[in-house]
């Protein structure tokens, strides 16, 4: 078994502080616009302070993540290679719909070079590059109105930040569901839990893990000489 | 030539000496026939039994002299009686006083009967006799009738004694005490087709009410504010309705009482300013229990006079006539005086902008309790006070007038109506939070939400879509895998086998 320490402090901690910022704003977010004359899931005044608070925490930690992400490089691992990126697109998504259930080996097996398969690249790069920042902007315009227009085509100007803020929020919902979810896909339901807990990804050298390795070599091979 | 002109002068000389012989000679026939009536029934013991019950038959010779009749022939009422034989008559016919008094129905309007009856019928009180007596008739012009100016009521009293009570309560009585040669007497009103129970529609029965009342009260040279507005009647919604034939529509005496007519300064008067909720809600029943919730009339019931009644908002007779308010209330609130007439505050800003009233009421001036309204002039043009201050919401209008302390505050009522409002009002929400709670605490207490702006159906359709498929999804996949895992180990076990 050979463990790689691929989850550095400072991006567990973000990861986590994170995870539970985000999983305050969902729920206040839910529960107010979804909310009527009874409270969802808390009472309405408190899902706004609520989700003030996690989103403007939510907002400086994620300044902090891009600054540690360009200090230390990090970010170069959510930029995907363009050469041969759908054709590896294709394989990570056959792992997933077919692959997966006969326990198949990774595709792409994760090492200091590659944190992230393909999907995971495309995804994360998306949420980091484009939707982090838009809910966050957003979520500030309508933290400080004044900044908006009065009235933006024949409609309010917080209107447009508003509809913006929720659908990218819809997304990123979806994605943190679909993120824990695919999380449990490592070696046991656990294993990638852990590692994002203690830093260390374990590479387990038996079984279908070594194949993997080899067959991690064969498919950057293939896409190559492609 | 000469001969025509003495003919004439001839001719009208002895037509002239004719006519006072003849009335010498009919007035000596009258006293003859009236002495031979006399020699016998000027004796008080003269009587006669009818249906076993005994009538007298005396007449007081000096009674009759005193009579307008005095000088006529007993016959000439008594007609067909012949003086020479007893019975005088063979069919006694009743006096027919309307063989001379051919006006009589027209005279007497207020007994409806008169015009039906045929000289002495009807009830006893309806007819002649009953009120003017039979040989002691005296003209009403005379003092001593008791139809004159000063004895009326009481005479009109002797049988309509509700209304002499109600009557000697009245301002028209306190008038006629005090000898007004204009305050109407029970005649003066009655002789006009006015009266209950008269063969008139009902509507022109309450316009004809109406209009006597105006004949004096709109020519009063000492006019108050309140019959000032008399002028407008006929063309206030009371007014109208009833012209138009209305008969519910409420004239002066629905209002006022016919008998009983008090000022309204009066502390029993119908009008008075404490009454005037329950006068107007025998009609508008349900605004009247609104408003005797409201403060306005929880404060009435307090006795506090400041409190408006109905009549303060809509007029007294105009019914809708703007109040004057004082320009400088204008200048102060900076309210436009087109708008206040539009939105019906020119009722609220007459009282609530005057700074000595509100101070004795412990309230804040129009203008002072909305200093917290951002863009006044576009709030005071589009939102009405009883928008906030009553009970319903806008646009119903409620006359149930809330405290302080209950005002509505539902900005978001107007500002969801569209987007730009509601930015309008997320923009001052949180900028007066942080004037509230300070720059930080105000961001993040802030309790301003864009309500009802990212609430829509296609949002939400695709919001419940998304995240059912996302979570299908993860159901789907994750049997999968179990499954493959479940396959996987039997084929191993197999293997082994």
């Amino acid at each position: 078994m050979e463990k790689l320490y691929l989850y550095p402090l400072w991006l567990r901690v973000w990861h986590w502080s994170n995870a539970f910022l985000f999983l305050i704003l969902i729920i206040s977010g839910v529960s107010m616009h979804y909310s009527n004359q009874n409270s969802l899931f808390m009472p309405f005044q408190i899902s706004m302070v609520a989700h003030n608070i996690a989103g403007i925490l939510l907002s400086f930690i994620f300044i902090y993540y891009v600054i540690r992400n360009i200090k230390t490089g990090n970010y170069k691992h959510y930029i995907p290679k363009l050469n041969g990126f759908i054709d590896r697109m294709i394989i990570q998504g056959k792992y997933y719909t077919s692959g997966i259930f006969n326990k198949e080996p990774h595709p792409f097996e994760t090492n200091e070079e590659l944190k992230f398969n393909p999907l995971q690249q495309a995804t994360y790069f998306g949420i980091m590059f484009f939707l982090m920042p838009l809910i966050i902007i957003s979520g500030w315009f309508m933290l400080f109105p004044q900044t908006s227009p009065d009235e933006i085509l024949g409609m309010g100007g917080v209107w447009p930040m508003a509809i913006l803020h929720i659908i990218v929020g819809f997304f990123l919902s979806m994605f943190m569901v679909g993120h824990i979810y695919l999380a449990t896909t490592g070696d046991k339901i656990l294993t990638n839990f852990k590692s994002m807990i203690n830093g260390w990804h374990l590479h387990v050298e038996h079984g279908h893990e070594v194949s993997a390795e080899k067959n991690n070599e064969d498919n950057n091979k293939n896409i190559d000489s492609k | 030539m000469k001969n025509v002109k003495f003919l004439n002068i001839t001719i009208k000389i002895i037509s002239c000496v004719f006519g006072f012989v003849l009335l010498l000679c009919t007035n000596g026939i009258a006293q003859d026939i009236n002495e031979t009536c006399l020699g016998c029934h000027s004796d008080p013991e003269i009587a006669m039994e009818k249906n076993g019950k005994q009538y007298s038959l005396f007449v007081k010779k000096f009674v009759l002299a005193k009579s307008p009749h005095a000088k006529k022939k007993c016959t000439d009422c008594h007609v067909g009686f012949d003086p020479e034989n007893v019975p005088h008559k063979e069919n006694i016919t009743p006096v027919n006083c309307k063989k001379c008094h051919g006006d009589v129905s027209d005279k007497h309007t207020f007994h409806p009967a008169m015009p039906r009856a045929t000289g002495m019928d009807g009830a006893a009180n309806v007819n002649c006799k009953g009120c003017h007596g039979k040989h002691n008739i005296i003209s009403p012009k005379k003092s001593e009738s008791k139809f004159y100016f000063s004895k009326i009521i009481d005479a009109c009293g002797s049988c309509h004694k509700s209304q002499k009570e109600e009557h000697l309560q009245s301002e028209h009585f306190f008038e006629y005490s005090n000898n007004n040669p204009n305050v109407p007497t029970c005649i003066f009103c009655h002789k006009l087709p006015i009266t209950k129970g008269s063969l008139l529609d009902p509507v022109q029965l309450k316009i004809n009410q109406e209009r006597l009342c105006l004949s004096c009260h709109l020519n009063n040279p000492n006019q108050t504010k309140y019959s000032k507005s008399l002028i407008n009647y006929e063309k206030s919604v009371h007014g109208s309705a009833l012209l138009k034939g209305r008969q519910e529509a409420a004239a002066c005496i629905d209002c006022h009482g016919s008998h009983n007519l008090q000022k309204a300064e009066a502390p029993l008067s119908r009008v008075n300013h404490f009454k005037v909720p329950e006068l107007c809600g025998k009609c508008h029943f349900y605004i009247a229990r609104e408003y005797t919730t409201s403060t306005h009339g929880l404060a009435l019931k307090r006795g506090d006079r400041d409190a408006p009644a109905c009549t303060y908002c809509h007029g007294e007779h105009g019914i809708s006539p703007i109040p004057n308010v004082p320009q400088r209330v204008y200048e102060e609130t900076q309210i436009k005086h087109s708008t206040v007439v539009r939105n019906k505050m020119v009722y609220c800003v007459g009282c609530h902008a005057d700074v000595q009233m509100m101070s004795q009421h412990n309230l804040s001036t129009v203008t002072k309790a909305h200093d917290w309204i951002p863009s006044k002039a576009t709030h005071w043009e589009t939102v009405r006070c009883v928008d906030c201050h009553s009970s319903y919401e806008p646009p119903n209008l409620s006359h149930n007038i809330l405290p302080p302390e209950k005002t509505i505050k539902k900005c978001e009522e107007c500002h969801t109506q569209n987007s730009i409002l509601l930015t309008k009002l997320y923009k001052h929400e949180k900028q007066r939070s942080r004037e509230k709670y300070g720059f930080i605490n105000g961001t993040l207490l802030s309790d301003a939400y864009v309500v009802g702006t990212t609430r829509n159906v296609f949002l939400d359709t695709f919001s419940v879509v998304i995240f059912g498929f996302t979570f299908l999804g993860i159901g789907g996949h994750a049997f999968l895998r179990w499954n493959g895992g479940r396959k996987l180990k039997n084929s191993k076990k197999n293997n082994l086998v």
